[in-house]
């Protein structure tokens, strides 16, 4: 094998080939630069990558342009100096908005709403790097700004895996609950007729209700799970780790199995959707290892006939494993 | 090998640079052994790009998946060692393919949105260089006036901030707040091929 080069390592020599690009090559640079991409396919996959992120900065500038002029036709047209400060200011600041223009861009900044369809989860990374992960059926809306991040629950529940940052508190509301954190990862689960539930993993959150005065704020550490329920003081409750882990995992959608055999792993699979995993009885006893999707019981039933060298028949609403004697490819 | 990266990079920053972050978190939740994230996305561009017309491929995102996949197939049978996660999830990578219809496309704003922000973790004057190159269109010799430096500083500027936008685009986030990452020492965890015949 070659010397392999990183793919940052890669990534970063492409980006200097890109920003050459831009100056201009001379033929001597054009001929290293073919070279340096027939050395290695990835070389190629890399520059591609440079030149894309670039050719995307030059969509978002003439968009930039075009929205503003669709704002103001008559009084920015033609004016490129003043486009150039509103552009140059609002962008360079990231999120800040300069004399008289530039609303596009805090417009598009402002707000983020996501959702999940029944049976559906959903990881988001939010703009702050911050991501959340939610479970089926739930909504939130993000409202960052400068001070403050803040997230609202609507429906259903979500995983939060906050971002540092002590100038912008993350506090996420789910109905009459508060819950503030810097960086740290916890769970807030909204659902009909049930108590707001926070679950916290890392870090330490704070908890408020400002509308109910018998409900102090309550600060929860890790793997404590906290009730809200509604006029009631919030009660707290310490959980084992073992169970928090296993929780999370659930809400990543995942089933784990450490040496299960088939025939249980396959009943496990019917708790989460309503496919048969059918498995032929002699095969009963074999097992199977590993993080699996636990609505995807089909998937599932592929590895283990790959893995175990099994045939799999995919037949409506129920799969079927058995022997086979011969290896097939696909 | 000939390949026009000027004409498609904008199809691919259009078509897939907004999709990588999504793959990227699909691939993180498969194993792939001897194979990193970051290697298959490398590789997927290379062959995208080595396409001779990307415009007749009508779903972009479908197709940077089935790459994605095919390239992890010819690597499991190159290495002849596969983990059962990677086949499970092989599936789950494609299962929501078909809905990728043109309509479904990712929003601008959300894209502009992305950029914004990858920007804003940019060093300042990394930051202006790029913003007053590519998006205000100013030339290398305009930047370089306007901010008092070299020519070559622009230029140096350029990299680094092309480098840090290529690992934010398709990181969707510079940190990596994701919930215990699944080991990948364990040992039954992989199994080895049958030689084929």
């Amino acid at each position: 094998m070659n010397t392999r080069y990183s793919p940052q390592e890669i990534d970063r020599v492409a980006a200097e080939w890109a920003a050459r690009r831009c100056s201009g090559l001379t033929p001597a640079e054009a001929l290293e630069l073919s070279r340096w991409l027939e050395a290695d396919p990835r070389h190629v996959g890399a520059y591609a990558k440079a030149e894309a992120v670039l050719a995307q900065l030059d969509r978002i500038g003439a968009a930039g342009r075009d929205m503003l002029q669709a704002a103001q036709p008559s009084s920015l047209n033609g004016s490129a100096f003043r486009r150039r400060a509103l552009l140059t200011g609002s962008v360079a600041a990231g999120l800040l908005v300069t004399a008289g223009g530039a609303v596009w861009l805090k417009q598009v900044l402002g707000e983020e709403s996501y959702s999940t369809r029944i049976g559906e989860t959903k990881e988001i990374v939010l703009s702050d790097g911050s991501m959340v992960t939610l479970n089926t059926d739930s909504k939130i809306v993000a409202h960052y700004s400068e001070t403050r991040r803040q997230i609202q629950l609507l429906q259903g529940e979500a995983l939060f895996d906050v971002a540092k940052n002590k100038k912008r508190p993350f506090i996420v509301t789910a109905g009459d609950t508060q819950v503030r954190a810097v960086g740290t990862s916890f769970t807030v689960k909204l659902l009909p007729q049930q108590p707001v539930q926070v679950l916290v993993r890392e870090g330490v959150v704070e908890i408020k209700r400002p509308q109910v005065p018998q409900a102090p704020p309550v600060r929860l550490a890790a793997n404590t799970l906290a009730l809200a329920p509604p006029e009631a003081p919030i009660s707290t409750a310490p959980v084992p780790v073992m169970q928090v882990s296993r929780d999370l995992a659930w809400r990543e959608g995942r089933i784990a199995f450490d040496n299960e055999t088939l025939a249980n792993a396959a009943r496990e699979f019917e708790r989460y959707s309503d496919i048969q995993i059918r498995v032929a009885p002699e095969l009963g006893n074999q097992t199977i290892t590993g993080l699996f999707v636990s609505n995807d019981p089909v998937g599932f039933a592929k590895a283990a006939a790959i893995s175990l060298n099994l045939r799999v028949e995919v037949a409506n609403r129920e799969v079927r494993l058995s022997r086979v004697e011969t290896v097939t490819d696909r | 090998m000939e390949i026009d990266f000027q004409e498609k990079a904008r199809w691919l920053a259009r078509h897939i640079l907004p999709y990588e972050p999504m793959l990227r978190s699909r691939l993180r939740r498969m194993f792939v052994y001897g194979m990193e994230v970051d290697d298959i996305i490398q590789e997927m561009y290379a062959r995208i790009v080595s396409q001779p017309s990307l415009e007749t491929i009508k779903y972009p995102r479908q197709y940077a998946i089935q790459t994605a996949t095919a390239i992890i197939i010819d690597h499991m049978r190159r290495s002849r060692v596969i983990s059962i996660h990677t086949a499970g999830d092989l599936d789950q990578l494609e299962i929501s393919a078909p809905d990728a219809s043109p309509e479904q496309q990712l929003e601008f704003r959300d894209e502009i949105a992305e950029v914004a922000r990858s920007l804003a973790l940019l060093p300042e004057r990394t930051r202006d260089v790029l913003i007053m190159r590519r998006i205000e269109g100013l030339s290398q010799q305009e930047t370089a006036g306007k901010l008092g430096i070299s020519v070559k500083t622009v230029e140096k500027h350029m990299a680094l901030g092309v480098a840090a936008l290529m690992a934010e685009f398709g990181r969707g986030g510079k940190s990596n707040p994701h919930p215990s990452k699944p080991k990948r020492t364990d040992e039954h965890e992989y199994k080895i091929l049958p030689s084929g015949d």
